[in-house]
């Protein structure tokens, strides 16, 4: 199940925020949904799970 | 003798969001315009902004000034009477502040999702799991 992760350091009122659970740049369009509610990030960065190609569904067939 | 402290590194990106934390802390009153002054008790050294907290709306903080939010490129930056800050409203305001409007992020991002939100605390962290 795909997660946004806010870690709020309530000592200096900073927020790390992480999305979780969706593969490639699909991530992009909550990343963009999560600009447009908290402005734009003093950081950016892809995790390493952005990398990752969703795999094509294979399709089975029949041998005709 | 007091002056106000404003906190450019600390902005509010979203003026809604700011608004639903002051709520969170109590300052449900609010008055909004553009370059509005400031009234505070030292009147030389006069500040203007565009959300405003007057002390007449929250009389139970016995404010010396009122909390002003102006308008930057870069979001709404606090502007707070100093002696306010060491007196009334605590040193760390600004930060209590930041971390409702990370808080009230979190439910609009669940809200705009139609996920469901999940809070812990640990120690000084607070982590919110918007799922979705």
């Amino acid at each position: 199940m795909p997660e946004i992760e806010f870690t709020i350091d309530t000592e200096t009122g900073n927020c790390e925020t992480k999305i979780n659970g969706i593969q490639g740049p699909a991530c992009e369009q909550t990343a963009r949904q999560l600009k447009q509610v908290l402005g734009n990030p003093t950081t950016d960065r892809k995790t390493a799970e952005f990398h990752v190609r969703p795999r094509p569904k294979r399709r089975v067939g029949s041998n005709e | 003798m007091s002056k106000y402290m404003s906190f450019e590194s600390q902005s509010f990106a979203n003026g809604e969001l700011l608004l639903e934390a002051l709520s969170d802390l109590g300052f449900t009153t609010v008055t909004q315009g553009k370059d509005l002054p400031l009234d505070g008790w030292d009147k030389r050294n006069t500040r203007t902004a565009d959300i405003i907290i007057r002390r007449r709306d929250v009389k139970t903080h016995h404010l010396l000034a009122d909390i002003g939010f102006q308008k930057t490129p870069s979001g709404y930056v606090a502007v707070v009477d100093d002696m306010d800050l060491d007196y009334r409203l605590g040193k760390n305001f600004v930060v209590r502040l930041q971390n409702h409007y990370h808080e009230a992020a979190a439910r609009r991002m669940a809200k705009k999702l139609g996920g469901t939100l999940i809070k812990e605390r640990i120690g000084k962290t607070v982590k919110i799991r918007v799922k979705f």
